[in-house]
């Protein structure tokens, strides 16, 4: 919306909204971006900051849904302002779960370091975890400028994600039954691959969020 | 979809030399709740004063176009205005009863109108409105009191049994609320949701969430021009123009 | 700390002093106003309290041989009769000016007061009686001390033996001092100590209800149409300008036209109450439509509104809902109007309700005079006694008017509606 807000602090505080989630989804990117690096390269000291961060991002959670609580209270915002209100909550409780999905992953370092995954496996983990990694960053680009057709690419993108999911536990499952690997370490490359899918389809609706405020449309599919 | 109540087809209505509304095209369902927003000076309120014609009253007002209530032309030389408006009601802003008791405010409409024979027959009509207008538990042992005596609210409610005692089509609503307090105000608005299974009534309101709460079917007028017109919950969710949007979310428009 | 009695550059002080400048200067000016008031007040109270009581003088009337007087005339005087009463109870007096000067004593009127005593209990006839009759002006003033016995003799108006004579009957209780009921009862009269009130009052009263039946209806009519119905046009504000300056045309005007209208063209009776109240109303109709109009525009449209919007007619809203609610103001408006009325003599002295009424007027086409014009005609009168009767005559005007504004104060109570 260019046209400014009659009352102005109205802007202003749906603008702090706005940049508590960017701060938030600024965190949640490093949180994932670590996490990805320490999986293949086991840090106890690391792992655990990874998943204290979690808190931090609780922290963020709950702020959000406070000041979005409180702007219905005051100004009883309408259609796009109270679409701008109500994403925030849904958008905050996406990445919070993309922060838990990283917190978990960060865990998993320590199995990898006791059986080391297929080379090829690393490789189609970290090609994986870098493409959610944009995601998230364009998604929370698309939020800051409101600009949807960047939202539509994100959503885009989650289909290479799945497939790269697709391609992981197809080789991981064929390694593990073929025993031409170890076969725990097959097993936790299919729930790391699991998670980061996971992880995409929070940044998709993150990114369906961004496109409903700005055009009222709903796209989760439903009857 | 039901048949319209009331149709407006090409209206336009002139103060002297400047035109308050351009080219209405509006179809009021009925019962239904149909609310006209929109900023001051839009040409809501003209466009409520034109159904009962409360506009001839003004000398320099000028009507074109065509307004029809149940399929006939309102604004037709053979329509007596007095029977139009006996069936198109209306509640004012700041309630305004007659200086008279109760009973007579209710009973002013079905006296002038010859509507009752019997004395009886009026006490019952009487009755039958206050309760309508859920006025009746609080005024039924002072029915000799005058109007005025009366809370803010209680007046408006009885403006509102005098508005339905002569059972009009139609009842309309200039800003009922406007001059009460919050808790008067969610009754008349109680009071509005279950009189519409009976009446079909067209109010205008200031009050964007009052509008949003009460009516079924929204109208957005912008500097005489009806911009926007449909279900009460898309106007305020998902408006399609810009000029909705920008005033219903408080913008500048 | 802010220390508020320090002077932070305010000039509170200057300011404070402005105030109570202007106080001071208010209250100097409603004291001044008050002054004069009372003064007015006083002087006239002083001047009527002479006619509180009036001096009443016995006579042992002989009407042993008075009968053929009450058959013959008319209207009987037993003027004779006084006289030689007057003459029995002095009869050292011999010689013919102080005769007459003993016949003084008596009012001229006192011939036919015994008249009507006699009409009331006719048994006094043929006998001899003692009779309170009125006592001449003249009389009435030395006994309140208005003579001034300092002067000598000839410029007196009690000479000497006058003086002794009053003396010997107040020795033998002949003079007495009684309330004088007269003033109120009795009509004008050439004699200050018999003139009275009455006939005024009548006549004002009667013109006063001709005024008001006739501008009452006419000026509320016209107000209602002009407020509520007349289109708004050239010629209603031409009009309009037209009554305000009606208002402000000076009655003598009025008594012209009522003189040219009424007497010259529709030939009414000269000096009747019904023309003086057709001119008083003509007068005060503009003043009517005026009020009449302030005091519908102050009902709130919302009313008549509501009315429309329920179907009533233009006519039923206004006179059900715009007209009541505007009575009270109409009606005080009228009063106010009509009080201007009553105390208007010019037109009336144009209409001939100047002349000499001694009747009291018992309808609207009776010549009658109204309490202003006696008041005019008594100050212009020669005895010394009118002095009194003229301040009289204006308590009573006043009177009347108070009690007018009283009953304008009181009908807007009564019908107020507050909304």
């Amino acid at each position: 919306m260019e046209t400014p807000h009659i009352v102005k602090k109205f802007d202003k505080n749906l603008d702090k909204i706005k940049s508590v989630i960017l701060e938030m989804g600024a965190l949640v990117a490093r949180q994932l971006e670590d996490a990805s690096e320490v999986l293949f390269a086991y840090d106890k000291k690391e792992v655990r900051r990874i998943t204290e961060l979690d808190l931090m991002i609780n922290g963020f959670h709950k702020d959000v849904h406070s000041r979005a609580e409180i702007l219905i209270v005051r100004r009883q915002p309408m259609a796009f302002d109270l679409r701008a209100t109500l994403a925030p909550i849904e958008v905050a409780r996406e990445l919070e779960r993309v922060g838990d999905y990283a917190k978990t992953m960060a865990a998993f370092a320590e199995t990898f370091d006791e059986s080391p995954p297929a080379s090829e496996h690393i490789a189609l983990i970290n090609e994986m975890s870098a493409a959610v990694l944009v995601m998230l960053g364009d998604v929370l680009q698309a939020y800051l400028t409101g600009d949807i057709e960047l939202a539509a690419n994100v959503r885009a993108q989650d289909l290479s994600v799945d497939i790269l999911n697709d391609k992981i536990r197809d080789s991981a499952t064929k390694m593990a039954g073929d025993s031409t690997h170890d076969a725990k370490a097959c097993i936790y490359v299919i729930l790391v691959a699991q998670k980061l899918e996971r992880v995409g389809d929070h940044i998709t609706n993150v990114s369906r969020y961004i496109n409903q405020v700005y055009t009222g449309d709903d796209l989760k599919r439903s009857l | 979809m039901l048949d319209p109540i009331i149709s407006a087809r090409g209206v336009n209505v002139f103060y002297g030399d400047s035109q308050a509304l351009f080219d209405i095209e509006l179809d009021v369902l009925p019962n239904k709740v149909t609310a006209l927003i929109g900023p001051s000076g839009c040409g809501k309120s003209t466009f409520l004063r034109s159904i009962n014609r409360m506009n001839d009253l003004i000398p320099v007002c000028r009507f074109e176009g065509e307004l029809t209530l149940s399929g006939q032309d309102i604004y037709d030389k053979s329509v007596d205005v007095v029977a139009l408006r006996a069936q198109v009601g209306m509640v004012f802003q700041k309630p305004n009863p007659f200086p008279k008791s109760i009973f007579e405010n209710v009973a002013y409409g079905l006296r002038i109108h010859k509507m009752c024979t019997a004395k009886s027959e009026l006490q019952d009509r009487v009755e039958w409105s206050l309760k309508s207008a859920g006025l009746w538990e609080e005024v039924s042992h002072r029915l000799d009191e005058p109007g005025n005596s009366l809370s803010g609210g209680q007046q408006q409610r009885l403006c509102i049994a005098r508005a339905i005692a002569v059972q009009p089509k139609v009842v309309l609503m200039d800003e009922p609320c406007s001059a009460l307090d919050p808790i008067a105000t969610a009754v008349i608005e109680d009071l509005i949701d279950s009189l519409r299974k009976d009446y079909t009534i067209i109010i205008v309101t200031h009050s964007m969430q009052q509008a949003a709460r009460i009516s079924q079917r929204t109208a957005f007028f912008h500097l005489g021009k009806l911009v926007e017109f449909g279900e009460t919950k898309t106007i305020f969710t998902t408006p399609k123009d810009e000029r909705t949007q920008n005033y219903i979310t408080g913008r500048i428009g | 700390m802010i220390d508020f009695g320090k002077n932070a550059g305010f000039d509170l002080k200057g300011r404070h002093r402005a105030e109570a400048r202007f106080q001071w200067m208010g209250k100097i000016a409603i004291a001044i106003s008050l002054f004069f008031l009372a003064a007015m007040v006083f002087t006239i109270a002083r001047d009527a309290s002479g006619i509180i009581k009036q001096t009443q003088i016995q006579l042992q009337l002989d009407l042993t041989d008075a009968t053929g007087i009450a058959q013959n005339n008319k209207h009987p005087s037993y003027g004779k009769a006084v006289k030689a009463a007057l003459r029995a109870q002095f009869p050292k007096v011999k010689k013919r000016k102080d005769k007459k000067r003993l016949y003084g004593f008596a009012s001229p009127e006192a011939g036919f007061e015994i008249a009507r005593m006699i009409d009331e209990s006719p048994e006094i006839l043929g006998r001899i009686t003692k009779v309170w009759v009125t006592a001449s002006d003249g009389l009435d003033l030395y006994l309140r001390g208005k003579v001034d016995m300092d002067l000598p003799e000839r410029q007196r108006r009690v000479s000497d033996a006058e003086r002794d004579w009053i003396a010997t009957l107040q020795e033998q209780g002949h003079l007495r001092r009684v309330f004088n009921w007269g003033f109120l009862t009795n009509g004008d009269s050439r004699e200050p100590e018999v003139a009275g009130i009455l006939s005024a009052l009548v006549g004002t009263a009667y013109s006063l209800a001709v005024c008001f039946a006739f501008a009452f209806p006419v000026g509320i009519g016209a107000a209602i149409y002009l407020e509520e119905f007349a289109p708004k046009s050239r010629l209603s504000d031409l009009i309009e300008v037209n009554i305000n300056n009606l208002a402000a045309v000076p009655s003598i005007v009025f008594g012209l036209l009522g003189l040219s209208m009424f007497l010259g063209v529709f030939g009414m009776p000269r000096s009747s109450p019904l023309v003086g109240g057709l001119v008083l109303a003509l007068m005060t109709l503009p003043t009517m439509i005026i009020a009449a109009r302030a005091a519908l525009r102050s009902v709130p449209p919302s009313f008549k509104e509501g009315a429309l919007a329920l179907g009533a007619s233009p006519v039923q809203a206004v006179f059900h809902h715009v007209f009541p609610v505007a009575m009270p103001g109409m009606l005080t408006g009228s009063i106010v109007g009509m009080a201007q009325a009553l105390g208007e003599t010019a037109p009336l002295l144009m209409i001939g309700m100047v002349a000499f009424i001694v009747d009291i007027p018992t309808s609207i086409l009776e010549p009658a005079t109204a309490l202003p014009v006696q008041i005019f005609l008594w100050a212009d009168s020669p005895e010394r006694a009118f002095t009194e009767k003229t301040a009289a005559a204006i308590i009573v005007l006043l009177v009347f008017l108070v009690s007018m504004n009283l009953i304008a104060i009181l009908l807007r109570r009564k019908l107020e509606t507050r909304f």
